[in-house]
């Protein structure tokens, strides 16, 4: 249950993590996901796609048609000035929730 | 990409986006799946399966476009935590609905073979339980509290507790005050009523003044019996009529009271209408007239005043906080006072008081004569159609079980997206549960029907109806039904699927699972089945063995009967017997006619007789039965019926009133009361010891007479010139072909009295028919019912043994590819197939032989039959061989290097 609760809650800053290195579509956001988290959090379509509108909405991100040669165009997303503000505010937060977290619970920091 | 563009499109299309919001949004998706559908493909997975994963992905969680049209078209909203709501378990409930519908939907064929054969499970089952309903459950249409109702009996001479009781003793009970607030009188009439250019056959009810009073039923028109109608005083001819027959017959119109009928010929007025579907408060004695006692005296032809006389049934409205119980032991004291003060009408066969006994109304909407043997039959049949349902519901299982199999990647995708087995198994009985509803409006379609069939059932010579209506208890029996069916049948493989799911992510779709139940519940149908059709063998072979049976007459197709009604129509004794002798002349002189005479109740049917005798010179022990079933006939009746005369001679014209009485006896009759010979010239008396006595003049060889199973029993007949009756049946034995016979036979009397109903006429082997009915409708229903059951068990078999196959598939390629002959092969698959049904036949035979045990009441061969046990083992083996043929034969048709190279 909480682990539910945290995977929903910190999915924008993964995103936004990811974002941060170079522009990606979704299907790479997702994929990247799976993979560096070894399985442990996983993002279907079905919960990716209205999670970046909204974060687009919101100006953190913003999406762009990217047409190549020979291939079908996709829509990528980089990351905004509001998104890198966003970023940082979300990992000093979450740091500290971690810390506090961890120290109450009992549980070694390195 | 076609396709994942419409998979998108159409999840998206709730959200109602603008235009080219969707465009762009669809594209971007489908690119999405189209990405994630190659990936897949490329780690190994089947395009099938690729494609229900991507989708089921696509599908997790909530609706794809609510979520879309949240966030794209207004003000994302903070999304609330905590425990779900109401409403959101309502949502969730209604989700998995729809979800059901969607997945029953995409496989058509499936839902619509499974809705067929759950439709004739409940089907049945809710046209035997709305029998039971009509004979049994229901209370009697318009009457006030009938729990409160009671039904009185009094002992017969010889015993058994639910005789008759007397007009005099029920007033002794009303006029008491004991258990009884009120109770009235009532017996049940065939009469011909006619009007204005129509007439009916049918029944009435001759009751007291209080009849409609004790019941509380109100009037639909006009008014019921009052004082004026009193049982003792003048002759009120007036009548009530059914409010069937007022609309049938008199147009439903309101001067149809104060307008006349005829009872057996009796002017009578018309002054009420009983309310729609009162029918009188006997089932399937569907009344159609009610008369006042005082006018129903002469129909009956008997003294209401004599105590001895016990002809009426009884009901009665008890006391307010008066219970059965309570009101049998209040009635003790009117009996113990009715024996003290008239002993000789309350003393029985062993010396000791009549009693009488009080059931309530709810236990006496049967003649307590037949009430136990409906019930049994009733048994039977709710047993065959639960055991169907029984079958439907494994095989339904069976068949969900291997789609469920089919589906364990959908289900492993919905658990690793979170889904909890909980949810996934509400989500299958979801499916299982709107199939079953599916299915079960079908079959109460098919009762709707089927019971109007029923309803609308007439037997020719017993005037009997039932009025089977679909009331609430039926439809609640039936919902509760299809409900509990569709939750039994989606319970295991609900369970399976969420329990095997999880593993079978891990190891692929190869996996095998549930085969285990799905073999257990194929044994189940075989057991099932196996009961039916042993069941259904046992009386079609009683029906074959009772067609050789030998009834003791001779050639009965040739044996024409001809039956009149002369006492609903009013006649006398004396116009009678003139109408009779005219009769005999006239069937005398018809060509063709062989021999002809009359009899007073044809044997083997449904009017029987039994009187006390006294042999001159026999000492009846003490409680010895000395009441002896007996007939009236004219002279010729041994030759006509083929019944040798053993000794002694036939009665002739010359015995009739005022000559010396005689009597023929049967060889049972005069071994049992001269065991040292000498019947012939010996002495019987019909009046007590003093007589008259009547000379055996004749020994007849011994016949049935009441059932084709009784053993031979002690019979007597009468010369009916000296015990004159007035309904009699014409009996022909004919050289001619019969069926032509009888319509000359029926033109040539209706010449006799135009004014008269023409007489019934049939054969005397289609008046057999009627005595073998129970069996036949059994053996029909059960027959009917077992052979539906096998093939729904033989498609299961067929289902699971190709099943069996394509998951051993590997291993058949390796032992042909080591030289296993293909014979061999086949020879696996259908030991396999034969070991399930003789599993099942090990079982199902024991259960079988003890159901047969509970109904061998209604048999004719023994309950453990063995032929009809080998025939259907026999059977059931043949279907397993058909069924696992084709899987047997695919088994083997593939190539062993190509099946293995797949793996």
């Amino acid at each position: 249950m909480l682990l539910r609760e945290l995977k929903k809650g910190t999915t924008p800053m993964i995103i936004l993590a990811l974002l941060e290195v170079e522009p990606r579509h979704g299907y790479e956001l997702s994929k990247l996901i799976d993979s560096q988290s070894k399985g442990v959090v996983r993002i279907y379509a079905a919960s990716l796609y209205p999670l970046l509108y909204q974060m687009e909405r919101k100006r953190w991100i913003a999406g762009y048609w990217v047409e190549r040669a020979g291939e079908r165009r996709r829509r990528f997303y980089r990351l905004t000035m509001e998104g890198r503000r966003q970023l940082e505010a979300q990992r000093r937060g979450f740091e500290q929730f971690v810390r506090a977290v961890s120290t109450l619970a009992g549980v070694e920091y390195a | 990409m076609r396709e994942w563009l419409d998979a998108v499109e159409q999840r998206l299309r709730a959200a109602r986006l603008d235009g080219a919001a969707e465009r762009d949004i669809a594209e971007e998706l489908a690119q999405h799946l189209a990405d994630r559908y190659d990936e897949l493909r490329r780690g190994g997975t089947s395009p099938e399966e690729a494609r229900v994963l991507v989708l089921a992905e696509l599908d997790e969680g909530d609706a794809l476009a609510e979520r879309v049209r949240q966030v794209v078209r207004t003000r994302p909203e903070p999304l609330p935590l905590g425990r779900p709501t109401f409403e959101g378990r309502i949502d969730g409930v209604l989700r998995d609905f729809r979800h059901g519908a969607r997945a029953l939907g995409r496989s058509p064929v499936y839902t619509l073979v499974a809705a067929l054969v759950i439709a004739l499970g409940i089907g049945a089952s809710t046209v035997i339980f709305s029998v039971v309903n009509a004979l049994l459950l229901r209370p009697a249409v318009g009457v006030h509290e009938p729990e409160r109702l009671a039904v009185v009996y009094t002992s017969d001479y010889s015993g058994p507790r639910f005789g008759a009781s007397s007009y005099p003793d029920i007033a002794a009970i009303a006029a008491s005050g004991q258990g009884f607030e009120a109770i009235a009188a009532y017996t049940i009439q065939s009469f011909i009523v006619a009007g204005e250019g129509w007439r009916v056959n049918g029944l009435g009810e001759v009751v007291s003044a209080n009849y409609f009073d004790v019941l509380g039923v109100r009037p639909a028109l006009g008014r019921f019996f009052s004082a004026e109608e009193s049982d003792a005083g003048p002759t009120a001819a007036v009548a009530v009529i059914s409010h069937e027959l007022w609309q049938s017959r008199l147009g439903g119109r309101p001067d149809a009271i104060g307008s006349t009928v005829r009872l057996a010929g009796e002017p009578l007025t018309v002054i009420g209408v009983a309310p729609r579907k009162f029918a009188g408060s006997m089932r399937g004695f569907g009344a159609s007239v009610w008369v006042p006692l005082s006018a129903g005296r002469d129909l009956l032809g008997e003294d209401i005043a004599n105590r001895g006389s016990r002809s009426f049934l009884t009901i009665g409205r008890l006391r307010q906080g008066m219970t059965v119980d309570r009101a049998q032991l209040e009635l003790r004291v009117v009996a113990a006072r009715l024996h003290a003060e008239f002993p000789e009408h309350w003393t029985d066969i062993n010396e000791r008081s009549r009693e009488f006994t009080v059931l309530s109304e709810a236990d006496a909407r049967l003649p307590q004569q037949v009430r136990g043997a409906v019930i049994g039959f009733l048994g039977l049949l709710s047993a065959a159609v639960l055991m169907v349902l029984l079958i439907v519901c494994t095989n339904i299982a069976n068949l969900m079980l291997s789609r469920a199999s089919a589906r364990r990647s959908e289900m492993g995708v919905r658990l690793a997206l979170g889904a909890t087995r909980g949810r996934i198994a509400r989500h299958l009985l979801a499916e299982s549960v709107l199939l079953a509803a599916l299915g079960g409006t079908a079959g109460v379609l098919l009762a709707f029907w089927l019971t109007d069939v029923l309803g609308a059932f007439r037997l020719a010579s017993v005037p009997v109806a039932l009025d089977v209506p679909l009331d609430w208890r039926v439809l609640a029996f039936a919902t509760g039904l299809t409900f509990a069916t569709g939750i039994l049948f989606g319970l295991a493989p609900a369970l399976q699927a969420s329990r095997a799911a999880a593993p079978l992510m891990r190891e692929g779709p190869r996996a095998t699972g549930g085969t285990r139940v799905r073999r257990g519940l194929i044994i189940v149908q075989v057991v099932a089945s196996l009961v039916l059709l042993v069941a259904g063998g046992l009386f079609l072979r009683s029906l074959r063995v009772a067609g050789g049976l030998d009834t003791g007459y001779e050639r009965e197709r040739s044996i024409v009967l001809a039956r009149f009604q002369l006492d609903m129509e009013g006649y006398t004794e004396e116009r009678a017997t003139a109408f009779y002798e005219q009769a005999l002349e006239r069937a005398g002189a018809l060509p063709g006619t062989v021999s002809h005479t009359l009899v007073e109740r044809v044997p083997l049917g449904t009017s029987w007789a039994r009187r006390w005798i006294v042999v001159e010179g026999y000492q009846a022990s003490a409680g010895e039965d000395m009441e002896i079933p007996m007939n009236g006939v004219a002279p010729g009746y041994f030759a006509t019926m083929g019944v040798p005369l053993a000794r002694g001679r036939d009665f002739s014209d010359a015995d009739r009133a005022g000559r010396p009485e005689v009597v023929i006896v049967s060889e049972a009759f005069a071994r049992r009361y001269w065991p040292t010979g000498g019947a012939l010239g010996g002495r019987v008396s019909l009046s007590g010891a003093e007589g008259p006595y009547a000379e055996v003049i004749g020994i007849a060889s011994d016949a049935k007479y009441r059932t084709l199973v009784e053993d031979v029993q002690p019979y007597l007949y009468y010369p009916w010139r000296q015990r004159p009756s007035i309904s009699m049946t014409l009996v022909v034995r004919t050289a001619g072909d019969p069926e032509r016979f009888a319509a000359a036979l029926r033109t040539q009397l209706a010449g006799i009295a135009p004014a008269i109903a023409p007489p019934v006429v049939d054969t005397f082997r289609q008046h057999l028919a009627l005595a073998l009915l129970p069996q036949r409708v059994a053996a029909m229903l059960l027959s009917a019912l077992g052979l539906l059951a096998l093939a729904i068990a033989a498609v299961g078999l067929y289902g699971i043994i190709a099943f069996t196959v394509t998951q051993r598939a590997r291993e058949f390629a390796i032992r042909i590819a080591l030289g296993a002959a293909a014979r061999q092969v086949r020879a696996l698959v259908i030991r396999d197939a034969l070991k399930l049904i003789g599993t099942g036949v090990l079982i199902g035979v024991p259960v079988a032989a003890a159901l047969a045990m509970l109904v061998r009441g209604f048999l004719i061969v023994p309950p453990i039959d063995p032929l009809t046990y080998v025939a259907v083992a026999l059977l059931l083996a043949l279907c397993g061989l058909l069924a696992s043929y084709a899987p047997a034969r695919r088994a083997t048709a593939q190539d062993p290097a190509s099946t293995l190279r797949s793996e």
